[in-house]
């Protein structure tokens, strides 16, 4: 699938950014969709989100070609948010919110079949994933919720396979281990 | 009742489904561009960057940038200095200190007091090299067993010796008396 048009891309590897806004406007939900996922924090993730189209601006050259944009769009969003989690590693203990898992069980349990808000997305993965590492997170996400194929992940994260695969059993489990402890 | 595993699938279903909107797209282009046209005015230090990129807390990185040029600016200083002595090493007189063992053993003498010797003009000029100073000494060595032939000579002739003294004495007469 490509994301922007190729003509654009190629101008921009050039150092014509006069479409650049174009480039913004496809790759930016994109980006926040992934910080949101990863973070649960709907400002954190428009910051990560921000931050990532300013360095695709600054390093679009070195992409090797236009068809692999959206890998490295990913790349560098996942990198932006490793670099938070870096940041933010001195996070307060893990409260579970009985409000956040009376959505979450509701979510659950529910037979509608509506879409979350963004708030709703933040309460539910946070809750989920406040036990796992970065690392777990971005293949749980890039896996479980984008769908990507272990091959794209491992190219978007630079895991091996084997990492990719144990990360994601050790993620499920943690996320299992939540629901078991928290739903009924 | 759904077991864990239902659970987990019914969960990412649903946040597959949701899938996250921006809030609001064309403020986040303006801010995206906002801080495009920021970095193209102010474009920072691409290398401190890349060093201390790695330090999240402001002080911190501060601390290790200055310290960082302090380190550099010594290491600088004590280069130049290093290099400044060596320069003056290089520009004082070398003796040269492969001299064949029996020159070396009879002129020891003759070498301290040439070494020794107060030596006018600029110090560059003081480079001899080990070939002419061979020379200097192997005509110093004939010249002293000229002399010494020369005095046996003189001794063993008494009328050479009595000639020699005659014109010594009247050379010493011609002096003035300052």
């Amino acid at each position: 699938m490509i994301l922007v048009e190729r003509s654009i891309i190629e101008e921009c590897r050039k150092g014509d950014f006069r479409n650049f806004r174009q480039v913004v406007a496809a790759a930016g939900p994109i980006a926040f969709s992934i910080a949101l996922r990863m973070t649960g924090d709907e400002a954190t993730a428009s910051d990560i989100a921000q931050e990532t189209m300013v360095t695709v601006w600054e390093k679009i050259e070195k992409i090797s070609s236009p068809e692999a944009f959206k890998t490295w769009l990913c790349r560098i969003t996942v990198n932006k948010c490793y670099d938070y989690f870096r940041k933010n590693r001195s996070n307060p203990e893990f409260n579970p919110d009985e409000k956040s898992w009376r959505l979450i069980s509701d979510t659950v349990s529910g037979t509608d079949h509506r879409e979350l808000d963004n708030t709703g997305i933040s309460i539910i993965v946070r809750q989920l994933t406040a036990n796992l590492s970065p690392k777990q997170k971005a293949v749980f996400v890039l896996s479980d919720l984008d769908e990507l194929t272990r091959e794209e992940i491992s190219e978007i994260t630079g895991m091996s396979m084997k990492n990719i695969k144990a990360s994601l059993y050790h993620a499920r489990k943690k996320i299992g281990e939540m629901l078991e402890k928290y739903l009924k | 009742m759904m077991d864990n595993t239902g659970k987990y699938e019914r969960i990412t279903e649903v946040l597959r489904r949701s899938e996250p909107q921006l809030p609001d797209p064309v403020l986040f282009e303006e801010k995206v561009m906002g801080m495009i046209r920021e970095k193209k005015t102010h474009p920072g230090f691409p290398v401190l960057d890349c060093l201390f990129g790695w330090v999240y807390i402001g002080w911190i990185r501060n601390v290790l940038v200055t310290a960082s040029f302090l380190l550099i600016t010594v290491f600088a200083f004590q280069q130049s200095m290093i290099l400044k002595r060596i320069g003056t090493l290089e520009k004082q007189v070398v003796y040269p200190g492969v001299l064949t063992d029996n020159i070396k053993a009879s002129l020891d003498n003759v070498r301290n007091v040439l070494c020794s010797y107060p030596v006018k003009g600029p110090v560059t000029a003081l480079k001899i090299p080990e070939k002419e100073m061979k020379k200097i000494f192997e005509s110093l060595n004939e010249l002293q067993s000229r002399y010494r032939e020369l005095i046996i000579l003189i001794n063993e002739n008494p009328e050479l010796k009595k000639y020699i003294e005659d014109r010594l004495n009247e050379n010493e007469r011609k002096k003035f008396n300052l």
